[in-house]
């Protein structure tokens, strides 16, 4: 039975062997290369040990022959070793590859890395420990005038070559010493002398690798910038020329314009004198006029007839009219001047307001308008009555005289976070809001209101407008067509109280 | 009955089979597996072989070359594993 089985075992290693065989021989080793015909007959040797090992065993244990038998004990001694050859061969054929593709990497890495070095706008160079040039790209050896001691086999820089730092006398950049040691910095800019040639050079280096002794040299990559540093010289020489050019003008404007204002000084000051001359000499005609046109319609002088009386009338309006024109004149040109001089004295507000109220009074009754007051008691203020009274009475004779029949008119003061505010409010016409904007320019006439009032010299507002300026405040603006207007006056509190 | 050229045999793998497993780590991992796989049943067939001539003859002679067919198996195999492979490990071609 053990030899039937025995049998059965042999002739499926002998199949099994035989197949093998028949595949070495078939299969293509090209993956080992020139090692594959090694490969292959190691294989093929290792597998016909036992096909003849199997023959052999089948001869012997079907009981036909065991000559072979002998053979086959030494043969199969072989088996292993045929083996071990085979596989350390593709072990090598394999490690061999991977140092031929290793070696192409590094080949091509080299080339791309050299390509790179030498085709860079920047200058490269390479120091070594020892403080000698051991590379320097194409640019490296244009910019410094690096030659070739082809004896000695290094690289050397001119014998005139001169590094000098734009920051400071003690800093050298290319200073092969300082490289050698390794020093790092980045963009330091020096101005080189080599060959007679002088280049501005930004300059930035870094340490080599470390060893056991210590740093390795450094690497340097330097840029040619002496345009950069041209251009920049220019432009700050062009902006110092700029500014002396600047400085030059201004005095020689400054210059012009003492000159210009001693000339409008004198100018305005004869505008004024003129002015001043010129009033004096309208008013007294003008009072005169005003006057015996006054004491002809008393009929002192004698009766006048109801067409002499209209024309003396009409005569006497005019003239009046001109007085007022004189003496806005006179105001205005006296506030732009500085010649009205303020002069703050306690005053009651109240008082002032009051008496003011009485005086125009007679005036608001005349044309059918009903004027009312709204002051606070006792409210007293550190200012130039005089002119603040102006003020007022010009804004009250406005608001009076564009108010109908029938009408209202308000004076009002009040105090509020620090400041006083005395406002005329009327019910009158109301004023359009493209005209608001001009209302206190002199002789600015409103034509909307214009019909059937009377006519007056322009310079009312104009006159309340500088006065309050004067007073350090203002006059500000609320209306509307048909709603009436506001005026109010504001002046800061600072010189405002209240009686105790 | 012992012979000298089985020992011999079995010596020389025994020595060899550790050269065999430190070369062949760059191998292709299948093809390696099953090489490792008949080399060891061949020499478990060279140990069968000299213990049958010591003890339980029969047995170990049956053993000794079942091993051998069971090597042959395993090196057609690694040979037809050797096909699949497109690339070896390491990238030899």
């Amino acid at each position: 039975m053990s030899q039937v089985l025995i049998v059965g075992f042999d002739i499926i290693s002998l199949v099994a062997f035989t197949a093998a065989l028949v595949g070495v021989l078939l299969i293509p080793f090209d993956h080992y290369g020139s090692y594959s015909k090694i490969v292959r007959l190691f294989l093929a040797l290792a597998i016909a040990v036992y096909v003849f090992a199997g023959v052999s065993n089948i001869l012997e244990h079907a009981g036909i022959t065991a000559a072979l038998d002998p053979y086959e004990d030494y043969g199969e001694i072989f088996f292993v070793p045929f083996v071990a050859y085979a596989l350390f061969t593709m072990n090598t054929a394999l490690r061999e590859n991977e140092i031929r593709r290793s070696s192409e990497l590094v080949r091509a890495e080299h080339e791309l890395l050299n390509t790179i070095v030498e085709t860079n706008p920047s200058g490269i160079m390479l120091v070594a420990a020892s403080g000698e040039i051991a590379f320097a790209n194409d640019r490296a050896k244009a910019l410094l005038g690096i030659s070739s001691d082809e004896a000695a086999g290094t690289l050397r820089l001119p014998a005139d070559f001169i590094c000098t730092s734009t920051v400071s006398a003690s800093i050298r950049p290319l200073d092969l010493g300082l490289l050698a040691t390794g020093e790092s910095f980045d963009s330091a800019l020096c101005v080189i002398e080599a060959n007679g040639q002088r280049a501005a050079l930004a300059v930035s280096a870094s340490p080599l690798a470390l060893s056991e002794g210590g740093r390795q040299g450094s690497v340097v990559a330097f840029v040619d910038v002496t345009e950069r540093e041209q251009a920049r010289q220019d432009l700050l020489d062009a902006q110092a020329r700029y500014s002396l050019d600047l400085e030059h003008t201004v005095d020689e404007r400054t210059v012009d314009l003492f000159a210009l204002n001693r000339e409008l000084d004198r100018a305005n000051q004869a505008k004024q004198e003129f002015l001043a001359r010129a009033n004096h000499e309208l008013r007294t005609p003008l009072s005169a006029i005003a006057g015996f046109a006054g004491a002809l319609l008393s009929e002192e002088p004698g009766p006048v007839n109801a067409e002499q009386r209209a024309q003396i009338g009409m005569m006497k309006e005019s003239s009046e009219q001109l007085l007022a024109l004189v003496n806005g004149l006179l105001d205005i040109g006296r506030v732009e001047s500085g010649l009205a001089v303020v002069e703050p004295v306690e005053t009651d507000l109240t008082v002032l307001l009051t008496d003011i109220a009485d005086l125009v009074r007679p005036l608001a009754g005349g044309r059918g308008v009903s004027l009312t007051l709204a002051v606070a008691p006792e409210m007293v203020l550190q200012t130039d009555p005089d002119l603040l009274g102006q003020i007022v009475r010009n804004l009250l004779s406005n608001a009076i005289k564009f108010t109908d029949a029938g009408g209202t008119v308000t004076l009002s003061a009040s105090v509020d976070r620090g400041v006083v505010r005395i406002a005329v409010t009327d019910t009158g016409i109301g004023i359009e809001a493209d005209e608001q904007e001009h209302i206190f320019e002199p002789f600015i006439q409103l034509a909307s209101a214009q019909s059937g009032r009377p006519k007056g010299s322009g310079l009312g507002l104009a006159i309340c407008r500088d006065l309050a300026a004067a007073l350090g405040g203002s006059v500000d603006l609320v209306s509307g067509v048909g709603a009436g207007s506001t005026f109010t006056v504001e002046l800061p509190l600072e010189n405002v109280g209240e009686q105790a | 009955m012992l012979q000298p050229s089985e020992v011999v045999g079995l010596v020389i793998a025994v020595i060899l089979l550790p050269i065999i497993i430190t070369t062949s780590r760059t191998i292709w991992s299948p093809l390696r597996r099953l090489m490792l796989a008949a080399t060891g049943s061949i020499i478990a067939g060279n140990a069968f072989t000299i213990i049958e001539g010591f003890v339980l003859f029969d047995l170990f002679n049956t053993l000794e070359h079942a091993a051998y067919a069971v090597a042959g198996i395993f090196v057609f195999a690694a040979l037809l594993s050797l096909r699949r492979a497109p690339v070896l490990s390491g990238g030899a071609r």
